[in-house]
Parts: C-alpha cells; structure tokens; sequence
C-alpha cells in the first residue's frame, strides 16, 4: 500500500514515516504542503496522512481538492495536527475526512486510526 | 437799522469761508471714516480666517484624542489577553522542552543499559537476543516519538512572534497619529508586516500544544463516532 504523508514539519513527516515503516507499511511517499501533495497524487497513492496548517494550500484544502479528483473521491485520509477545536474537527469531517489523530500522538493511536480507516473504508467498499 | 453795503459784503464773505472751511473739514473726516471702515473689514477679515484655523486645529486634535483613545482602547481590550496567552505559550514552550528533553534522555539511558544487556546476553541465545533487539528498536522509536515536541513548540513560538509583531504594528499606528510632527517614522512599515503577520497565520495552529493529548483525542473520536 503506497501513502502519501504531508507535513511542512520534516520532523514530523520523519516520526510519521518511521512509524508507517514499524507497522509494516515501506511504500511512502513524502510532501511538505497541500500543493506539492496534489502534484505527487497519482493513481498509485492508496493513503494519504496530512497536517492541517502547512503553507501554499492547507491540509484542509488539499482534503477537499483531493474529493474533487476522480480517483481522490474513496481515497482513506487521515488528519494529524495539533487543530482540536471542535468546530475544526467538524469542519474536518466535512472535508471528507476519514479520521483525526491529535498531535502529539502516541504510536498505537496513529496504528489504531489507520486500521480503523481501513476496516471502515473496506467496509464501504464491500 | 440797515447795514451800509460793504460790511454786509464783508460778513457774507466770511461766513461763506466758515461754510467751505467745515465742509473741507467734514470731507476730511468722511475719508478717515472711509479708511476705518476699510480697515474694520480688513481686521474682520483676518478675524474670520483665524477663527477657522483654530477650528481646523481642534478638529485636527480632536480628531487625534480620539485615534489615540481608540488605540488605548484596543490595547487595554484586546492586547493584554493576547499578551497573557503569549506568555502562556512561551511557558508552556519552556516547559515541553524540558519535559521532551527528560522523556528523551530516559529513553536513551534504558537504550544504553540494554545495549549493555544485549553484550550480556551474548550467551543466552538468539532468541534472548532478539527479544532484547526488539526492545531497543522500541526505546529509540519512543525517542524519535518525543520528538514531535519540536513541530507543537515551533508553532507556539510562531504565536508568540505573531503576536509580537501584531502589537508592533498597533506601536506603529499609534506613532502614524503623530506624523506629520515625526516625519523619520515610515507608517508602511507597519502595514508591511501585519500582512506577513496575517500571512503567516495559515502556517500555525495558535491554540497548539503539548498537554492533554489523550483528552483532546477523545473529543475528536467522540465526534468521527457520531459522523461516521
């Protein structure tokens, strides 16, 4: 499974694919914002793990932009950001969202949202 | 009794010069007249044009009482509690870099002494090994996990330097009041930097930290269960 991890924060993007890499998952591929996100989505990105406050497009944006694309339209996306304001996990969840994991986040909540946005999307699909 | 001729000639005459003296005298006084009147007008004139510049000066100060109560008023209001959030944010920066830094450092005692472990076990087996192995590898992911602190941190001292420049520019408006009597100060400069303030707002989240990550994970859990 090929993700695509989105953070302006190297470190970040580092933790987060080190942690993809410990649950088994080498395929990744990596952006540090919303616009260079959109130019590496291709066919082949099957997740996509983005932060919310990035410069040039927002995780926020690029979510939306993503549902506009044709193949973007099922694609799981997970949320990782610092954003838990209510409204914002709503306005989230109305970007087509699939999960939100709060920074910082421990490694077994990052493990347990990204199998729970597998079984659920696999469960949509079904 | 009558008057001979030439004396009568004689008072006619003289009364004639009295008559033309005070008409002389009259015409005489009529342009003083003239030219008092002339310069009353003059005097009324520069009256009247004082009068306004002094009503243009107090409107002028009136006008800069209110701009400089306005910005008294937006700093009382709303640059105090931002003020006080910033120097929550810079204490709570102090405080994840300290606590980052022990969780970090723990880590990389337990490392060491399993390393040491690892020598000691030498004779135990593959198996021994390997488990002990897999220990470390965890110890140090727990390490880099900690980390994360670094990206909560550089937003909250994103924060903090907006806010900075935020009241640098309030400063700065509040100098703009007073221009015209401190023309070295460059007002633009402060329209300059509170739109790279209101720029750099989308690259940080203000409310970001480190504490409550459990509690804050659960709310939005709460509301992905109620959505989904």
């Amino acid at each position: 499974m090929k993700f695509l991890v989105v953070d302006d924060s190297a470190t970040m993007r580092r933790i987060i694919i080190n942690s993809l890499q410990r649950i088994g998952y080498d395929n990744v591929t990596e952006a540090s914002d919303g616009q260079e996100a959109l130019g590496k989505f291709d066919g082949a990105v099957e997740f996509i793990i983005t932060d919310w406050n990035m410069p040039n497009m927002s995780g926020i944006d690029f979510a939306r932009a993503v549902r506009k694309l044709p193949h973007g339209a099922r694609i799981p996306i997970l949320m990782v950001t610092t954003r838990s304001v209510r409204e914002d996990i709503v306005t989230a969840v109305e970007a087509g969202v699939n999960n939100y994991v709060l920074k910082p986040f421990t490694p077994q909540v990052l493990k347990e949202k990204i199998d729970q946005v597998l079984s659920s999307v696999s469960a949509a699909a079904a | 009794m009558s008057r001979p001729a030439p004396e009568l000639l004689y008072d006619s005459e003289a009364s004639l010069r009295l008559v033309d003296s005070a008409l002389r005298e009259l015409h005489e006084h009529g342009n003083a007249l003239e030219t008092a009147t002339d310069d009353l007008t003059t005097q009324m004139g520069s009256l009247s044009s004082l009068s306004r510049t002094l009503f243009a000066a107090y409107a002028e100060t009136a006008g800069l009482l209110r701009r400089i109560r306005e910005s008294r008023g937006v700093l009382e209001r709303a640059s105090v509690e931002r003020l006080q959030q910033m120097n929550d944010k810079l204490r709570e920066v102090t405080s994840a870099t300290e606590l980052a830094a022990t969780d970090i450092l723990n880590g990389l005692d337990r490392a060491v002494g399993m390393v040491g472990d690892l020598e000691v076990a030498e004779a135990d087996g593959p198996e021994r090994r390997a488990e002990l192995r897999t220990q470390l590898q965890d110890e140090l992911y727990g390490v880099m996990v900690h980390l994360q602190f670094q990206d909560i941190t550089t937003q909250q001292l994103s924060y903090a330097s907006s806010v900075i420049n935020e009241m640098e520019q309030r400063l700065s408006q509040l100098v703009e009041c007073f221009a015209p009597f401190a023309r070295d100060l460059d007002p633009s400069a402060a329209r300059t930097i509170a739109a790279e303030t209101q720029a750099a707002h989308v690259h940080f989240d203000p409310a970001a930290t480190t504490t409550n990550a459990a509690e804050r994970q659960a709310v939005a859990d709460e509301i992905f269960k109620k959505t989904a």
